[in-house]
């Protein structure tokens, strides 16, 4: 979609969550692409439709517009009138959140993130609520994954790892556990990080540090999720996605073996080839099982020489960047040894 | 006569209302309301046309031109489109009724939403809205930003916002929720209709709505001339004159008429004052319970006159009021505008009258000017408070932290919530994620406005040219003549500007026997010490003989404490003459005087006081050098300073009765006369105490 301030408004309009009266449901990310799809055919833009008139309605669009599975659900005109009925009262409920700092990204906004648009196309949500600064997306980040079930050495892993990229941010689920061990360690690191919530950010923001860290443009929370909404396994495993695309490279600490989000997510991640993906070498049998299916073994070694890093940095020659980061390969040296899997020739350091 | 005019070509049609249609259609409309034929005024038909286009529209006429006329047949035919509801925004309740009246009579199910109407017609209202029975809702935006209403809201089809300068900040009437509506208004998709009306809107307010809309905001500005108002300024000093002056001349004018007082305090005591001699006159103002009765009283003619606040100001309808004074300075000419303009709005004459006092006015008045913001420390404070904490803080662990006046702290969370900077969430309040910056040049750019317009007061009274037209120049209306009927067109006086002095005892004798009653403290405040608990034994009611500083007593005792160091003979005779009768009746033994270590002024007063009365005189409580209670702000504070503050002599065996007075100069928070109070029952197994203070200083 082109960016356009009209057509984002009506956005919110047809797909937003923030107000459901009982006679209308915001169309799914699907639905939304169908109607653009026809919309596109007929050379109309989205918010030309508050305006029309129920003759132009059958006259210049094929309604109902049926999803291409058989679904009980229909875009007709009776759904379409009935979301436009929100066009006023919907930006009360979009102020209420703008107000307390708040607000929402569309397709139609030239703030929505890049690289989900970009590998998600028309698969990509229509819009996404956030709160802190947008533009953290478009720094390079380390996607950080695991369980909410931690024991102290998983902490201590991430937190080292997280050591290693005071330079660069973190993105992460937002959960307990891993998540949000990694992205504290990064704002107490004075980095910066990015948490795709699976839901509930109204309750997220009432933490004084959390809110301390979106004022400082330290930390972004974003999410597809309304923020009133508690988290989903849908929205869970929608956001997994959300972290693989926008991470330089992500790393599995923890994951179990063919159950719970993290599996799902990095095996999603290892079909789609959002990113390249990292697991830590301990010996538990959901982190060898990704291993085994192509996930780069981080070993944890604390004797790794800073010559060792430097080379296996420069077998690395596709990334422009390599050079620009040497500054942080040095400081991995005393924490962290990563041992290649022996087909790659990539690097873990390989980011921006 | 629009000023500023851009007429929209609407040639083409909206939905299936042709141009002609639509003026037929508002025609009829127009008729039905008048109930006769009547002509559009000029612009009316302009406007309805830009509304039915969805274009933002600002309309600024006068008061009776017929804005919601314009409302109303907008409702109508976007209703007949199919379109939504129209949903109107205004700051008052009054003027509700009248127009639901008027929305009856042209066939409009209108309701009111606002927070006088129970929680069960709530729901029903929202129930009628949700079926789409309702075309026309009138809410406040106090209401507008309930939980209730916002989650039962669609298919809105057309916005109002009357009074639309309560907007601006830079107007003369901000109202906090209405400074929001803007950034409601500007997310909308751009094709839907907003109407915004005023007849008090300068240039300044004018532009400001502009900016506010992304300039693109259509505008209807007419002539806000009144031609029915005749204003004459009366220069009197001292509140006794005025009352005089009041009772007087207010049975000198025909019919019903107000008079706005800048206090709630000069409201009531103004119109107890007209009561016990014979006007039937009613106070009014924002927390006063009955004004809805006061109201109907009024509209029904059973009434003289409202003694009020600016709180009844726009929108109210009664088209016969024949006089409007005010008892003091206005705090600026757009909002004098709007307050005269109540009167003669369907009669051909109005006394207007500006009573006009000495320094009191610009005391009030800069008061109100000096305190309209919250202080960058308080918010600071507060938002420290909160950002040092895990996950926020109830509002008693709040005040606790902070030595400031309830009041005070209340106001600046109210601002701070208001601009989303702290979440209140259940009972606890947190930061918000958005940056907070004090808005410095803002504040105080309004505050340099403000006193520019308080100059601007001064010169209209001193003006020798015609009031009206100096009036409409300061709302940037100059399209109109000299008005021909006020006392500087006349050269002649229109009311009389001078009283009978030997009515004047009267007045001065109402005023002095103003006493304030000292409700005693129930509860102790927590602190280190005490917690938020009943007091066990507590005083009984007392009295304050006057208000700190105000005409007659008040005065004296502020003369007394700031440059005598004594209070003079006169505040010792009217205390006994007042504790009298109540020594008699609860059978008092003594007086005993909260101490001090700064001067010895109260204690000189109270043993006067108890040789006047014959009785004892007990100087039984001590003082410790801590901070002066008037440092202490709120309670938590002041209840901790006063219990460190006040003790006894452990060896002092001196018997003292079981039945006292309690003296002190002034009384403000109560906290030291309910520590002493305290002190004494506890300690010295006293029965009864009754505060006495010379004035209150709260």
């Amino acid at each position: 979609m082109n960016i356009n301030k009209e057509n984002s408004k009506a956005i919110i309009v047809f797909c937003s969550k923030l107000e459901i009266s009982q006679t209308s449901k915001p169309l799914s990310n699907a639905e939304f692409r169908d109607l653009l799809i026809e919309l596109d055919k007929k050379n109309i833009e989205l918010y030309q439709l508050f305006d029309f008139s129920d003759e132009e309605f059958k006259s210049k669009i094929d309604l109902p517009i049926k999803r291409k599975r058989k679904s009980k659900v229909l875009i007709d005109l009776k759904r379409l009138k009935s979301l436009i009925s929100r066009k006023i009262s919907i930006f009360f409920k979009v102020e209420k959140l703008n107000n307390i700092g708040l607000k929402i990204v569309t397709l139609s906004d030239s703030g929505y993130p890049k690289k989900i648009h970009e590998k998600l196309k028309e698969n990509a949500p229509p819009l996404f609520y956030y709160t802190g600064d947008i533009n953290l997306l478009n720094k390079s980040l380390i996607g950080f994954l695991g369980s909410r079930n931690v024991d102290d050495n998983d902490i201590k892993i991430t937190k080292d790892l997280v050591k290693n990229f005071n330079k660069t941010g973190i993105v992460s689920g937002g959960a307990e556990g891993i998540d949000s061990i990694c992205i504290n360690e990064s704002l107490n690191n004075n980095s910066f990080g990015v948490e795709f919530l699976a839901g509930s950010m109204l309750k997220r923001i009432k933490k004084t540090n959390t809110a301390k860290a979106i004022q400082d443009n330290k930390l972004l929370l974003i999410s597809a999720a309304l923020p009133s909404d508690r988290s989903y396994k849908y929205t869970a495993m929608e956001r997994n996605k959300f972290i693989y695309i926008c991470s330089k490279q992500a790393i599995v600490i923890k994951s179990d073996h063919e159950k719970g989000g993290t599996w799902a997510g990095a095996i999603a991640n290892l079909n789609k080839k959002y990113t390249k993906l990292y697991c830590v070498d301990i010996d538990y049998k959901g982190n060898q099982e990704l291993i085994k299916k192509g996930a780069i073994p981080i070993k944890i070694d604390s004797n790794l020489s800073k010559d060792t890093i430097n080379k296996k940095d420069n077998l690395n020659n596709d990334s422009k960047d390599a050079i620009n980061e040497k500054d942080n390969l040095n400081k991995t040296e005393k924490l962290t040894n990563i041992e290649k899997a022996k087909s790659s020739q990539t690097s873990l350091f390989n980011f921006k | 006569m629009s000023k500023k005019t851009e007429i929209i070509n609407t040639d083409e049609k909206i939905g299936s209302f042709s141009k002609e249609d639509i003026e037929s259609y508002a025609q009829e409309l127009l008729n039905k309301i008048c109930g006769k034929p009547t002509k559009f005024r000029e612009g009316q038909l302009e406007a309805i046309n830009a509304i039915l286009t969805n274009q933002r529209t600002l309309v600024v006429q006068r008061t009776g031109w017929g804005k919601s006329f314009l409302y109303f047949v907008a409702c109508k035919i976007i209703r007949e489109l199919n379109r939504g509801f129209t949903l109107v925004m205004s700051p008052l309740l009054v003027l509700m009724d009248n127009q639901l009246e008027q929305a009856k009579n042209i066939g409009l199910n209108a309701k009111v939403f606002n927070s006088s109407v129970s929680g069960r017609n709530k729901k029903r209202i929202m129930d009628s809205v949700m079926r789409d029975e309702v075309d026309l809702l009138f809410i406040t935006p106090e209401s507008l930003f309930t939980e209730q209403f916002q989650a039962n809201l669609k298919d809105v089809g057309f916005i109002v916002v009357d009074e639309a300068h309560c907007m601006s900040d830079w107007g003369h009437d901000f109202r906090l929720k209405y400074g929001k509506l803007h950034k409601i208004i500007n997310q909308l998709p751009n094709n839907v209709p907003v109407l915004c009306t005023t007849a008090t809107a300068s240039d300044r307010v004018v532009k400001d709505l502009e900016s506010q809309f992304g300039n693109e905001i259509v505008n209807f500005r007419g002539s806000l001339f009144r031609e029915s108002l005749a204003i004459d300024i009366v220069h009197l000093n001292g509140k006794a004159s005025k009352y005089i002056w009041i009772l007087e001349n207010i049975n000198k004018f025909p019919g019903t008429g107000i008079i706005y007082c800048l206090t709630k305090r000069d409201c009531e005591n103004l119109a107890m004052f007209l009561v016990e001699n014979g006007i039937s006159a009613r106070p009014y103002y924002s927390g006063k319970g009955d004004t809805a009765l006061t109201e109907k009283e009024f509209m029904n003619n059973e009434i003289k006159v409202i003694v009020a606040t600016i709180k009844l100001g726009m929108g109210y309808d009664k088209g016969d009021i024949s006089f409007v004074i005010h008892f003091q300075k206005p705090q600026n000419l757009v909002s004098y505008y709007q307050q005269i303009g109540r009167a003669g709005r369907n009669i051909n004459h109005a006394s207007i009258v500006l009573l006009v006092g000495d320094k009191e006015d610009d005391e009030i008045l800069n008061h109100f000017i000096d305190n309209a913001f919250p202080k960058e420390e308080i918010f600071s404070t507060i938002l420290d408070s909160l950002e040092n904490s895990d996950s926020g803080l109830k509002i008693s662990e709040i005040m606790a932290k902070i030595n400031s006046r309830k009041k005070v702290v209340y106001k600046a969370i109210d601002f701070l919530c208001n601009d989303g900077y702290i979440i209140k969430d259940k009972y606890k309040y947190h930061i918000s994620p958005k940056n907070y910056s004090y808005p410095h040049k803002h504040y105080d750019e309004i505050t340099k406005i403000r006193r520019k317009e308080n100059k601007q007061v001064n010169e209209f009274i001193s003006t020798d040219k015609c009031y009206s037209k100096f009036l409409l120049n300061a709302l940037d209306d100059y399209s109109n003549e000299d008005c021909g009927k006020c006392s500087n067109c006349l050269g002649k006086d229109i009311v009389s500007k001078d009283i009978d002095y030997e009515n004047i005892e009267l007045a001065q004798e109402f005023l002095n026997t103003l006493y304030l009653e000292i409700n005693p403290r129930k509860m102790w405040a927590k602190t280190d010490s005490t917690k938020y608990s009943k007091i066990r034994l507590i005083n009984k009611p007392g009295i304050s003989l006057s208000k700190y500083g105000d005409d007659g007593f008040g005065e004296l005792v502020k003369v007394g404490k700031t440059e005598y160091g004594a209070f003079s003979d006169k505040l010792v005779k009217k205390t006994s003459e007042i504790l009298k009768d109540i020594v008699k009746e609860e059978k008092i033994q003594g007086v005993v005087p909260v101490p001090s270590l700064r001067s010895d002024i109260v204690k000189e007063f109270a043993k006067k006081v108890a040789d006047g009365l014959d009785i004892g005189f007990y100087d039984v409580l001590i003082k410790s050098d801590v901070k002066p209670q008037k440092d202490m702000e709120n309670s938590s504070f002041l209840c901790k300073n006063a219990l460190d503050s006040f003790s006894h002599n452990k060896n002092n065996k001196e018997k003292i009765p079981k039945k006292l007075l309690l003296i002190d100069d002034t009384v403000d928070s109560r906290w030291t006369l309910t520590v002493c109070g305290s002190i004494l029952r506890e300690k010295f197994g006293v029965s009864k105490v009754i505060p006495y203070t010379l004035a209150d200083d709260s």
